[in-house]
């Protein structure tokens, strides 16, 4: 398929109708974007050993995917890049080709590599000063080499999604709250346990992470050749399933609050991408700024309970279920989204539940993009 | 029965459960008691929880608090202490998802069902090794990937072709496995939390009773 006539006409088109819906305003009709990583492998019959491990040719698969997809209004990011997802989590990634047999999916290997007296060293020498020596001696990433590298790919793949009058919808920039990464590196167990037996040395770890990396945040958005349109915040283990008020209101919310708040204030939209349920802890997100985030549930979170509470204050956006688009038939999928699509007015975005199955059929998301057509 | 033990464990005081079993180690009482205090600890726990006094990561501190103070109890006295039955479980090959399972297999110890853990990653030939070693009641088979429901699917079926279908139930749970999707892997029962598992068990117990 050749790109668009005018793609200049079509991205503007496209990004109006994401704007809209983000101020909460009327747009055309209701946007539909993806966040297709592995997904766009297996669309396009590319090796998923090729895509896991090479940045720029996964920013051409995710291009071409899209390509074939015109329906979408925006790629919701433009590279995969899973080593670097495993990193920030203090993870190794295990990958097709390299780890794992060709075609394999990647799965994260999560073990106990952070000790507890890395606590401590967080707190001394702050976020950069232990993640950085202990990334290439534990997971073998050398991060200074690493990250223009990813900064590059990120630049191609929008420019290719561009070239397509695509937009790309979001970009991560290390947005989260530090108990993602921390419960990750010590696991979960081990971190429930930190938090019983030694909250302050906990604490103290976050504080000192946590500011240095609104500052990058804050650096890498007014350093960006162009702005993005929105800033990935993604949250899992945070969310309120996992903890009471009282632990919430002391290693969640300080921190997620003060994050979105950074992002905000650069100007660039919040994309609240968090999975789990957040329903006991909607009412706080009404604090932000009204049309500043976007919700993005994963269906734990009761879609329509988050319209009612957040409606007038945010975008929401969401949840076409995993099992769904992998298993379902294209009848169900139409009806699903239409449903929500009806539910759900004005500032919606209709997308998957967090990420496009790799193995979601085409079938089915075909018939996601059409349900937003009249 | 202690119930200041269990009192410690309810309220998820690691160092006054850990002191108080030893305490009773000391002046010798029967493990199984010590196990039997515990549970009842736990059973106040799954009822916080029920009452969202508790959240997950409660379940989980739990847990942690359960599996030290079986390490000072030794197998043997936990093993014993699983009188519902036997449960082999793990998280389907290729995902490795395990937040789960880790409750799951907290919650169903602590309702005296002797848990075989085989981690996460588990290929089918370890779920038919460990049925053929242990001869559970019931398999539990954790998958969270809509990429790995053909993998469950695979599992059962070799589980099958190893001869150990008949009289073994098969439990699958995770959070996007629905029961459509029970049904496309061929379990007899999609637990949307542990408890039903638990109430699968104690239903076997009381029916062979
Ligand atoms: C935490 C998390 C992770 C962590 C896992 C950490 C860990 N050590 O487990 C990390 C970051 C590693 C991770 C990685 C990935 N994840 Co993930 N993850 C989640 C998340 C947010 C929460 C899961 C969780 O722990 N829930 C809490 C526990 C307590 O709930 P639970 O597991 O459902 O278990 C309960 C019940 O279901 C039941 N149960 C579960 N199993 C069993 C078994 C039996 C026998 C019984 C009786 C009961 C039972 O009892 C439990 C207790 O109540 C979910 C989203 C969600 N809302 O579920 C996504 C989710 C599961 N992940 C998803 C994906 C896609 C991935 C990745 C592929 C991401 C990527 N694109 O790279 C990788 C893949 C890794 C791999 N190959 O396995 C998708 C899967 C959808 C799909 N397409 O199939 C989900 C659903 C998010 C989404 N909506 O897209 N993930």
């Amino acid at each position: 398929m050749a790109a668009p006539a005018n793609p200049g006409e079509a991205y503007g088109r496209r990004l109006a109708r994401l704007k809209a819906a983000v101020a909460l305003e009327k747009p055309d009709r209701t946007p539909v974007i993806s966040w297709s990583d592995a997904f766009c492998a297996n669309h396009i019959g590319a090796p998923m050993s090729r895509f896991s491990s090479e940045l720029m040719y996964s920013a051409e698969v995710t291009a071409r995917s899209f390509e074939l997809l015109p329906g979408f209004d925006a790629a919701e990011m433009a590279v995969a890049e899973p080593d670097w997802v495993a990193a920030v989590f203090l993870s190794k990634m295990k990958i097709a080709g390299r780890d794992l047999p060709e075609g394999a999916p990647w799965m994260v290997d999560e073990q106990e590599r952070m000790t507890e007296a890395d606590y401590d060293v967080i707190a001394q020498r702050g976020w950069f000063g232990f993640f950085v020596p202990w990334a290439k001696e534990h997971l073998g990433v050398d991060v200074p080499s690493y990250v223009p590298q990813s900064i590059a790919a990120r630049m191609e793949g929008t420019k290719r999604l561009a070239a397509l009058g695509i937009p790309t919808f979001t970009i991560a920039l290390g947005g989260g709250t530090p108990l993602e990464a921390l419960s990750a590196g010590r696991t979960m167990a081990r971190f429930v346990r930190d938090i019983h037996r030694m909250p302050d040395r906990v604490q103290a770890a976050m504080d000192a992470t946590h500011p240095q990396m609104i500052g990058i945040i804050k650096q890498a958005i007014r350093e960006s050749p162009v702005k993005p349109f929105s800033v990935f915040i993604g949250l899992a283990r945070s969310s309120p399933e996992f903890w009471g008020p009282k632990l919430w209101e002391r290693f969640v919310w300080p921190y997620m609050k003060s994050m979105i708040e950074a992002i905000v204030e650069e100007g660039v939209v919040a994309n609240l991408h968090f999975d789990s349920c957040w329903d006991r802890e909607l009412p706080r997100l009404r604090e932000f700024p009204k049309g500043s985030c976007v919700f993005a549930c994963d269906h734990a979170t009761d879609i329509r309970l988050a319209k009612k509470i957040l409606g007038d204050r945010m975008c929401i956006k969401g949840d076409v279920p995993s099992a769904l688009l992998a298993f379902g038939t294209p009848d169900q999928v139409r009806a699903y989204c239409k449903a929500l699509i009806a539910d759900m007015g004005d500032g919606f975005i209709l997308s998957p539940a967090c990420t496009m199955p790799a193995n979601a059929k085409l079938e089915n998301v075909m018939a996601m993009i059409e349900a937003v057509e009249a | 029965m202690s119930s200041a033990l269990s009192e410690a464990m309810a309220d998820l005081n690691e160092d006054v459960v850990l002191s108080e079993i030893d305490r009773l180690l000391g002046n010798g009482t029967p493990s199984l008691e010590i196990i039997a205090a515990l549970q009842e600890g736990m059973a106040i726990v799954g009822k916080r929880f029920e009452e969202k006094d508790y959240y997950l990561s409660e379940l989980i501190m739990s847990a942690e608090i359960f599996n030290e103070a079986g390490k000072k109890l030794g197998t043997e006295a936990t093993d014993a202490a699983g009188t519902l039955g036997t449960l082999v479980l793990g998280t389907v090959h290729q995902d490795v998802h395990d937040i789960g399972k880790n409750i799951v297999r907290s919650v169903l110890a602590s309702h005296g069902v002797k848990v075989i853990d085989l981690g996460v990653d588990v290929p089918a030939t370890k779920f038919v090794e460990a049925i053929r070693e242990h001869r559970p009641a019931a398999v539990g088979i954790s998958c969270l990937l809509t990429t790995c429901f053909g993998n469950v699917k695979s599992c059962i079926e070799e589980i099958e072709a190893a001869g150990l279908r008949d009289g073994l139930k098969i439990l699958v749970g995770g959070g996007p496995l629905d029961e459509a999707a029970g049904r496309y892997v061929g379990a007899d029962l999609v637990c949307k939390d542990a408890m039903i598992a638990v109430d699968w068990f104690k239903t076997r117990a009381g029916a062979a009773a």
